[in-house]
This record gives C-alpha cells, structure tokens and sequence, in this order.
C-alpha cells in the first residue's frame, strides 16, 4: 500500500506532552506517510485528539502545554527555536469536531487563509477549486456571497470547513472526529470525500469509529492512555492485531 | 410533610415580596421624581409672560419678624409683561385671585387657573419705589426716625400724598425707613387689600390719605408642556431664577465630557482586554493586573476625582477644563470597560479561534478578523452600560471643582463646565422655591437618557445571544 | 497544486512585524492599568506626607473633632469614620436581606418568562445615577420620615443610609445570583434527588455552598457603600459629629472630601494634604477590601470550575 522507501512527511519521536502535572501522551513514535490516510482510534481520554492537535502546534494556546521529543515535519522539528506555528498551520491544515465555519458569506469563510496569508492570484479560482475539492461547489455556487457559514447544513458546514482548510494548499490535512457531530448521509459523503482527498493530500484523522477507520484509512494508529500501542497497515491492524489490547478494543471488549 | 411544604411556601414568598418591594421603591422614586416636576410648566408659562420673579422680605418695626413678598426681578424686552407697563422692581401682588406670598404661590396660580393651553389671568403689582412714592429722605426728630416724602411722584400726587409729607403708617404698619416705607405699602396691599390707609403728618397735623398705587392688568400666559421641557433643555442657564433655569450648558458639557472619554477609555479598555484575555501569560503580573483592574473597578469614585485634580488639573496642567474632566471619567471607566469587553472575548467559543489558527492565521489576524467582530455586540453591550454610568456620575467631576454656575456653552476641549448631574446636584442643594422643580426635570431628562442607553443595551444583548446561540 | 507554499510564505515578513507591534501595543496597555494604579497609590501617599507631617497620627486616629478650618485646627478622624459606619451598616441592613432574598427568588423559584423581564428591569434601576437617588432622600424620604421621628434632622444620616441601602439592592442581587448560578445543577439536583424541597435545597445546599462567593458579593456591597459621595453629600449633611447619630447631620470620609475640595482654598493650602490623607484612607480601606473579594470570588469560581 504504501511505498517503504518513501521518507515520512510527518513523524514523532519519543513525543510526550504534559497539561500542567498531568501527563497526556507517553513518547509517542510514529511515521506518517505523505498521501496516504493516517487513522488514529482509541477511547476516548487516549489521547488522540492531543496528538492530533500536537501536530499543527495548535495545543500551544492551553496554558501549562510542555512537551518533549520531537515532531518532524519534512524532517523539520516543528517545536523547534525560530519555528513560528503561524507557518506549521499554514502547512498543516485542520478539521474540527464541530463544524466551526466564521460568521461570513461562503466566499470570505474560504479566501480567509488565501487573504491573511497574502495570496495574490485569482482569488475567486482558489475558492471555486477549494469548494469543489470538498465537493461543495455544487451547492453552494450560487450564493456564495449570500449565504454565510451558518446558513448551511450540518454536513455543508463540515465541507465548508474542508473547502477553508484546503484553499491554502495544506501539504497534511489533520481531521478531527470530523464525521461525530454528523447524521450518517454526511458523514458517508465526508468519507468519500476523504479518499478522494488523500491524491493529493496526507490526511490524518481522528476517529471514534472503527468503522470509518477501516473504511478509508490507509494506516492506522491505536492510542490507550497517551500510549501508542499499534501501528501498522489498516488491514493488518484490524485483522491481525499484534497487542492484546488492540484486539480488545477493536472486538469491542472496552471502549 | 405538609410543614416542610408550608415553609417553603412561606419562603418562596418571602423572597418574592423582596423583589417586589425594591422594584417598586425604585420605581416610586423615579415616579415621585417625576411628579416634582410637573410645575415645570407653569414656571415657563411666567417666564414666557416676561417676568423672573424673586422673594423678598420685609422686616416688621419694633419686632424680630419678617413678611415674605414677591418682587419682579427682572422684565423681558418686548414681552406682554414690558408692553403692560411692569418693570423690574415692581412688586407682584396677586395673580388671579391668589394672594403671592413666594414665586411658587404665582406659577401654581397659573398653573392651576382653569382654561386651556393659553389663559389671560388678572395680575395686580405695586411699582417699584420712585414710581409709586418719589423720593424719600429719611430724618430724625428727637431722635426718633421719620420718614419724609421729599419728591412725590406722580402716583403718589394723584393719591392725595404732598411734597413734605412724613409717612407714619400704611394699614397700621409702622413705616421706619426709606426702604422699607414702600415695603410697607406692599405688605399692607397685600395683606389689607386696597386702597391702603396711609397715616401721614403734614405741616405738624394728623392727615389720614386713602390710596390705591397698585396698577392691575390682563397678562396672557401660555401654558405648554412640551415647550416648556424643550426651552428647559435649550437655554442657557440663568442661575438666580428657576423659571428660567437652563440644561443647555450642562448637556453640552455632559456631551464633550463622554466624547473624550469615550475617545480615550474606548480603545484603551479594549486593547487591555484583549491584552487579558488573548496574549497575557498566564503569570505572576497577569494575576497583579487583574487584581488591580478589579481594584479600580471598586475605587469610589471620590478618591477617583482626586486623581483627576490632581493629575490632569494640577500636574498635567489642563486646568478645570472638559479635557480633564473627560480623562478624569475614563480613570473611572476604563476597568468597566476593560471586564466587561473581557467577558464578551469569553463568550467568543473556542473553535471560532481554532479554526482561523488552522488556517494558518497569525493571533492578531485572528482577533482582528474574527474574535473582535463576533464580540462587537459584547463590547458594545459594555461599552454602552459604562457610558451611562460615566454620563450619571457627579462626584468625581464635583472633586474636580467642575464649576457650579456655567452660564454659557462651552466651545471647545479647554472651556471650564458643567455636566448634567453636577447641575442637578447644584439645583437640588438650594433652598429657594422651584430649584427642586427644576432639579427634578433635570433627573427626568437625564434619567430618560440613561434608561434609554440601558434599553438599546439589553435589547442588543438579548438579540446577540439569540443569534449565536442557535 | 500549482502555487507553492512558499510562494505564498514570502510575504509573511510583514505580517510577523504587524503581529509584533501588536503584542507589545497592547503588553503596554496592559501595563498601564498597573502603572496607574501604583501611581495613584504614590500620589496618596507623596500627597499625604505634610498632613502626617503637621498632624500626629495618633490624634489623626483617635481624634473625636474634625474642624480643619477652626483656629486651632483639629484633625481627629472618628467622627468621619463614624458617619461612614452609621451609613454604612444602615445601608448593608437593607441592602443584603433584600438583595439576597431577591437572588434566591430569581434563581430558585422564578419561572423564566418572570426571570427574563426581572433581571433587566433591576439592571436599568442599578444604572439610576446617585444624585437622583440622594434628591430623593432628601426631598421625600426625610419629610416622610419625619413624620414617624419629629426629631429628625433635615440632613440626617438615615434617610442618607436607608436610600443608599436601596441603591445598593440590585448590585447585590445580581452580584448574589451569579454566585449561585455558579453553584453546579448537580448540587441541586443531588438535593432533590433526595427528596428535598427547593426551600431545603436553598437554604441547607447551595446557599451554605455559596457561602464565601455570598461573603465577596456582602464585601463588594460594603465598598459600594463606604465610597458613596452624591447620596451622602445631599441627604446626609455637613456636620462632624462625635458620636455619631443617625437621626442628626453627619460627615462621611467622603463629604469630608468633598466639602475640602468644593471650597475656595488656595491650591497650595494645608488643608488639601487632608484630602489626600482621608482619600489615602479610603483607597486602602477599598483596596483591602476589593482584594479580599475577588480573591474570595476567584477561589469559589475555582472549587466549582
């Protein structure tokens, strides 16, 4: 499935994070494949959702965040003296649990990042492309100045924050529990969605779902208690887990 | 059972009752407030007629008493008053058929009279002294003071009164001096009605004179409500006689007050509470921050009109002016501002910020593009309630030493002033007749103002919270 | 994708210098607030220094006569105190019943639609300015009082006190009702779960739960009081009194203030340094007291977070 030879885009190396006294995630290792989907399950407290957002720096707001090992992003520590996350982000594009589209017309919701981030080309070609990629154009073409985020639909709305996060080019887009405030049309049309994004895109999701894991990931990584406990091809890691705890968790012992 | 239910029946009540009771005593001081000043009308309906009136008072001879009278302090140009001949000086006698004893007693006669928005009452007045008497000289005889009629005027002729006349009594009142002789006649007017029993002593005889010397007239008034309150709130303030009292000054000072305020505490308590709550660290001088914030937030607002004397007025050397007074009020303002713009960033959910984060959006970009225009209503919401705070505040501004008596309207940043609540502070401390009345107009207006701020506030708030919250 | 990332990156030198001008414009607003709270202490203080220096403190202390404009000049500081604790206390005996028993009946037993019309209506009374709240004390609660009290000053500190209780209702019922909406449904619903009514609920969980937060609300009440100027100033007269009674004339530390500072004294007079000094008073009692509450607040906030 993947090519071996192939460097990581994005790795972790030992990576542990504290909030304050409490310790999140227990040096986390692991390699994530550029244009492939990256799933990472667990119950929840595991920790996912932490490393997720350890990726695109995005725990730095909570204060008392520490951290140590590494992230490499293109084999660059991300956490490292001089980085400025403002530049991890723009790389690293993210999806949240919730739909959380701006209180602006479709149009400025998706040429925000182009806009801040100085983008000096045919605005209007950007956003159609971004909104098509996350198969949105369709429904959105003829309003797209009239209608705000909030005028959507659930889905649209999490499509629309697909379209956002996309028109900066991300070269990784993080996706968290991106289906779990969704009905199941939505989040079928999102899991389409996700595959056809992985052609040009890493995608790294967080899933709930063991379900949705095996249906459009590539890799996946199962988390218990901060712990990476198995990583490995989809296939092998829900047919032939190699922890016990794996095999628990995916049977449905826990969780 | 049925006692546990009882009490908390009883309870329930109780604190219901609370409730009630401090609504409605607030709602009776705002409502008796306003009652007070009703008289409003009739005090303009006098003054629109031509005459300020004041209170003076004679002292009875031989004992430690005074009787109160009304004089005509002053007298329009060109008003019905002036065409009817009265001038200031003249003493008002009765008004309608009601006896004048204090201003108020006129304006209530006016007030009061039946008719519609205009009536035309019979008014009866004394002439001011060398209209009615002449010239007095006062002498003294075997030590005993007489008052002498040197130069009798043409009145004084026409009631029988000569050139050499000693004045003795009018209706039984001693007359004792120059002053008070004609004083006499007033009191003896209005107390006996006319014509008065004069006791005179010509040419060494005994000579009993009566006299009428009051002049009575049709004076037409103009009883209007709404042009009563309106001429209240643009005139400039004529600070000896209430009926011509004035807001205009102070509400242009209130309103160049709250304008630098707003220019100064505006940004500044936005800026420090997007400082708090977006960029400071979570740190030792964070926590001092916010404490002293807090702490300036509870400061009296006395101890706050002392900073501003002293700073601004004295050290920064602006004087008594409407730029300190602006700064002074945004020392006061600036922690209400600052918490209540920090509790509408709280309100700002946190994805709303991920989501720009993610999209590789610097913190400023972030506050600047999204955070600051979804707590716009918040701010606002603050903003608004503040202002009305600073627009109902005195105290500091009275520390301050914000003259008292502005007759005039300021023009610019340096002028000296007054503000709304100063000048009501000022009205309601005197004793004369009609300041409360006018005092309590001024709280009308300003506490409509205020009421009104307070309304678009709430109703923003509510609207605000209806729309992100679905 | 046919931009580069880094074509785009290019121009973000620009936008790090934006973001850095931010930061530290509005560090130094920040700042400000500690500057100037640390310069108002440092004026009290520089401005106080004559009058401890003419006046002993002990006499400032325990000094019954206030006359700063007798010859000789006396600068005892009770009667002022005094006057503030008659007005003070009156104040607080009408304000906390009303205002917590207003708190519990908005948060516990008002339907919602009662709730929604209440909560504004007692926000727009608390934006009533003082000075109309000190007019009324003394155009109408005075001469009504004096009907029951024939004794009754035409400035007293009762009418004073009793009108500033009033205005202080609202502050504390809606300072109180936060706190009890602080407290977490999950303390209520235990109670009820067990079968109590809402008074048992009220009175024997969330009330004694609430407790230190009611303490900071009462505390917060008091500073409103001690620094009460306008109310005081029109209602409560000009008088040192030693011992102070409610029924006659009174001067509070603030009056105290403002009867200095609305004279004609030259700049430069003697008698400014006692504004400074009682001004001194006032901010530190205020400050002790504001810090205590909102440390006592932000604990409460804290245990329930």
């Amino acid at each position: 499935m993947s090519d071996p030879g192939a460097p990581p885009i994005l790795s972790t190396r030992a990576f542990s994070l504290w909030y304050g006294s409490h310790q999140a995630l227990f040096q986390v290792t692991l390699d994530i494949a550029a244009r492939q989907v990256t799933a990472i399950i667990g119950p929840s407290g595991c920790g996912k959702s932490t490393l997720i957002r350890a990726f695109n720096r995005l725990n730095d707001l909570i204060p008392g965040v520490r951290t140590s090992g590494e992230v490499l992003f293109r084999g660059e520590e991300i956490y490292g003296r001089g980085v400025d996350p403002v530049d991890v982000r723009r790389h690293i594009g993210m999806v949240f649990q919730k739909p959380n589209p701006f209180p602006k017309s479709v149009f400025e919701n998706v040429a925000f990042g182009l806009r801040i981030n100085g983008f000096r080309g045919n605005l209007a070609e950007r956003v159609e492309r971004a909104l098509q990629q996350a198969a949105l154009w369709d429904e959105v073409k003829d309003d797209l100045h009239r209608k705000t985020g909030y005028d959507l639909s659930g889905g649209q709305q999490q499509r629309l924050c697909i379209a956002r996060a996309l028109a900066v080019a991300p070269e990784v887009l993080l996706m968290d529990e991106p289906c779990s405030a969704l009905d199941p049309i939505a989040s079928a049309k999102i899991e389409d969605l996700i595959r056809e994004l992985a052609r040009s895109v890493t995608v790294v999701i967080v899933t709930h779902n063991m379900q949705q894991a095996a249906r459009v990931s590539n890799w996946t990584a199962f988390m218990l208690l901060g712990e990476l406990v198995e990583f490995g091809p989809t296939r092998e890691v829900f047919t032939r887990p190699t922890d016990g705890r794996t095999e628990a968790y995916i049977t449905g012992r826990f969780g | 059972m049925s006692g546990r239910r009882t009490r908390g029946w009883a309870f329930a009540c109780l604190a219901g009752a609370a409730l009630g009771v401090s609504l409605v005593v607030l709602i009776i001081l705002i409502a008796i407030t306003a009652l007070q000043a009703g008289p409003i009308t009739s005090m303009r309906a006098v003054a629109g007629a031509g005459i300020s009136l004041s209170l003076r008072s004679m002292d009875v001879p031989g004992t430690r008493d005074a009787v109160a009278f009304v004089t005509v302090a002053q007298v329009e140009a060109g008003s019905p008053a002036a065409g009817l001949g009265m001038s200031r000086g003249d003493a008002l006698l009765t008004v309608g058929d009601t006896p004048v004893n204090r201003p108020s007693q006129a304006w209530d006669a006016v007030g009061a009279a039946p008719g519609g928005r205009e009536v035309t009452l019979p008014v009866v007045w004394m002439p001011r002294p060398e209209i009615t008497l002449g010239t007095l000289r006062a002498a003294s005889v075997e030590g005993a003071p007489r008052v002498v009629l040197s130069a009798p005027s043409e009145s004084a002729q026409a009631g029988g009164l000569r050139a050499g006349d000693v004045l003795l009594t009018a209706g039984g009142i001693p007359i004792a001096g120059t002053r008070q002789a004609w004083e006499a006649l007033v009191v003896a007017a209005r107390t006996q009605g006319t014509p008065i029993e004069l006791a005179l002593e010509r040419e060494g005889e005994p000579v009993l004179v009566r006299w009428d010397p009051t002049a009575r007239a049709e004076l037409p008034f103009v009883r209007d409500p709404l042009r009563a309150w309106w001429t209240f709130l643009t005139t400039l303030n004529e600070p000896r006689y209430p009926e011509r009292a004035g807001l205009l000054p102070a509400f242009v000072g209130s309103v160049y007050v709250v304008l630098v305020m707003a220019a100064v505490a505006f940004p500044l308590g936005v800026a420090g509470a997007v400082y708090l709550e977006e960029y400071a660290p979570s740190n030792f001088l964070t926590r001092t921050i916010e404490i002293l914030v807090a702490n300036l937030a509870g400061t009296p607002s006395a101890v706050v009109g002392i900073i501003g004397l002293e700073v601004f007025a004295r050290a920064l050397g602006a004087g008594r002016s409407i730029l300190a007074g602006g700064l002074t009020l945004s020392v006061l303002i600036l922690p209400m501002m600052i918490v209540a713009t920090r509790e509408a960033l709280r309100a700002v959910p946190r994805t709303l910020r991920e989501a720009a984060l993610a999209v590789g959006a610097t913190r400023w970009e972030t506050v600047r593009h999204h955070v600051l225009p979804y707590a716009l209503p918040g701010i606002l919401t603050g903003t608004i309630l503040s202002f009305s705070r600073a627009l109902g505040e005195a105290a500091p501004l009275l520390l301050l030493g914000a003259f008292l008596f502005v007759t005039y309207v300021p023009q610019g940043l340096g002028d000296s002033f007054t503000v709304v609540p100063l000048q009501i502070f000022e009205w309601a401390t005197r004793p004369q007749d009609g300041f409360a009345t006018v005092a309590a107009a001024a709280i009308v207006i300003l506490v409509a103002l205020l009421l009104l701020l307070n309304a678009v506030a709430i109703v923003l708030r509510t609207r605000f919270q209806r729309r992100w919250s679905g | 994708m046919d931009v580069t990332p880094h074509a785009v990156v290019r121009v973000s030198c620009g936008r790090s210098r934006r973001e850095g001008l931010a930061t530290a414009g509005l560090t130094t607003t920040g700042l400000l607030a500690v500057v100037v709270t640390l310069a108002i202490i440092a004026l009290f203080i520089e401005g106080s220094v004559p009058f401890f220096r003419e006046v002993q403190l002990g006499d400032f202390v325990e000094g019954t006569r206030w006359a700063p404009l007798h010859e000789p000049a006396s600068y005892g500081i009770l009667p002022l105190v005094g006057a503030t604790v008659v007005t003070t206390g009156i104040a607080l005996a009408v304000a906390m019943p009303l205002g917590l028993l207003s708190a519990v009946f908005l948060s516990t037993y008002a339907p919602s639609s009662v709730r929604r019309i209440l909560k504004p209506a007692l926000e727009l009374l608390a934006g009533v300015p003082t000075v109309v709240y000190g007019f009324f004390a003394l155009r109408f609660v005075t001469p009504l009082l004096q009907g029951f009290i024939p004794a009754l000053g035409f400035w007293n500190g009762l009418s004073a006190g009793l009108v500033m209780g009033v205005m202080i209702v609202p502050y504390v019922a809606s300072l109180s009702e936060d706190v009890l909406y602080a407290v977490p449904r999950s303390l209520w619903e235990g109670s009820y779960a067990l079968g109590a009514t809402r008074f048992e609920t009220v009175v024997r969980v969330v009330v004694p739960a609430a407790l230190s937060g009611l303490g900071a609300a009462f505390i917060l009440a008091m500073t409103r009081a001690v620094g009460e100027t306008m109310i005081v100033a029109l209602a409560a007269g000009r008088t040192p009194t030693w011992p102070p009674d409610p029924t006659q004339p009174l001067l509070t530390l603030t009056t105290a203030i403002v009867n200095i500072a609305t004279g004609d004294h030259e700049a430069t007079a003697f008698i400014w340094s006692a504004v400074f000094a009682i001004g001194l008073l006032l901010f530190l009692t205020t400050l002790v007291l504001n810090t205590v509450s909102y440390l006592v607040i932000r604990r409460f906030r804290e245990r329930y977070a």
